[in-house]
């Protein structure tokens, strides 16, 4: 990640760590919990979160695994994370500060390495996903969660012009047709794939990247929103709920195992 | 809670990716190589580069 964008990560995360980790939670605690199964967690295995924010995923996979080890770039978000581990009293977890891209661990050292909604904030999520294999034991598992753009030209702008608008530190959210190919490209086996609808409020999507009604950027963000709406040209087929908006994101989930090499003995 | 011994023994220096050391003083991490050390803050390793600091030695 280049310096200035790095700066821009931490900006819009530090800023937005109260709001991101308290009041607007991403995952509803069903669909944390669907995340975790969907990893396969076994209670003798290592696990890491790159990009973990507040730890939701760490702690949640915690009680399941040997150690959860969670890494993120911006350090009031792992104060938050250490905060709540501390609440909930679990002793197998740790916090690391560093960057997915240039990952602070030896070759093959977990057996899950998870990241979640990450890819979009980054330039060049490849290097993060190379990083992620490196630290991967060769019989582990890695699993990816991110935003899946619409495939269409024009609603990928569209829906990425949005993002970038709320939050400056999104960069791309990728097609389903992109990972796979990142994938594929990486020499990973997709063992398990499913793109989720996720419904939520604009409102409450907003206020976790720190914006409310009253802020310019905020009524921007809603223009496009609106304008958006009729044909659905950004993809996130909006509709309107007592002055609010409901939307949707589609996420994938991807649980990847590295490809044995040709010719290799399976 | 101090850096485990199971933490230390996977920690590598994202630069050189050479197992890094704790310090004498058990406040940050070194790695041999570049000799570059990371800090420690409230028991969390801080492993960025750009905010290490290089030990002549």
């Amino acid at each position: 990640m280049g310096k200035k964008h790095q700066e821009v990560v931490q900006k819009q995360f530090t800023k937005t760590t109260e709001a991101f980790s308290k009041y607007a939670v991403r995952d509803t605690p069903e669909w944390l919990k669907e995340k975790v199964e969907f990893a396969r967690p076994q209670p003798n295995e290592v696990a890491l979160d790159v990009a973990c924010g507040p730890g939701s995923f760490v702690l949640a996979i915690a009680p399941r695994v040997r150690w959860a080890h969670g890494l993120d770039l911006t350090e009031s978000m792992l104060r938050q994370a250490r905060t709540f581990q501390q609440e909930r009293g679990l002793t197998n977890a740790t916090f690391e500060r560093g960057e997915a891209e240039h990952l602070p661990y030896g070759d093959g050292s977990f057996d899950l390495v998870t990241c979640q909604f990450a890819f979009h904030h980054m330039a060049k999520p490849e290097l993060a996903l190379a990083e992620m294999i490196r630290v991967t034991k060769p019989s582990g598992r890695c699993f990816v969660v991110d935003t899946v753009a619409p495939e269409s030209d024009s609603k990928f702008d569209l829906h990425n012009k949005i993002e970038a608008l709320r939050d400056p530190s999104h960069t791309l959210s990728l097609r389903l047709t992109t990972f796979l190919r990142l994938f594929e490209k990486c020499q990973l086996t997709v063992t398990r794939q499913a793109v989720r609808r996720r419904e939520r409020s604009f409102n409450q999507w907003m206020l976790r990247a720190g914006l409310e009604p009253r802020q310019k950027k905020y009524q921007e963000t809603r223009q496009l929103m609106d304008d958006s709406m009729a044909g659905d040209l950004a993809g996130f087929s909006p509709r309107p709920q007592d002055g609010d908006l409901i939307i949707v994101h589609h996420e994938g989930m991807f649980l990847l195992t590295r490809t044995p090499a040709e010719g290799a003995t399976p | 809670m101090a850096i485990s011994q199971e933490l230390l023994d996977i920690l590598v220096c994202p630069e050189c990716k050479v197992p890094v050391k704790l310090t004498p003083n058990g406040q940050g991490l070194k790695c041999s190589q570049c000799r570059r050390v990371y800090r420690i803050e409230d028991d969390i390793p801080v492993m960025l580069v750009d905010e290490a600091q290089i030990e002549p030695e």
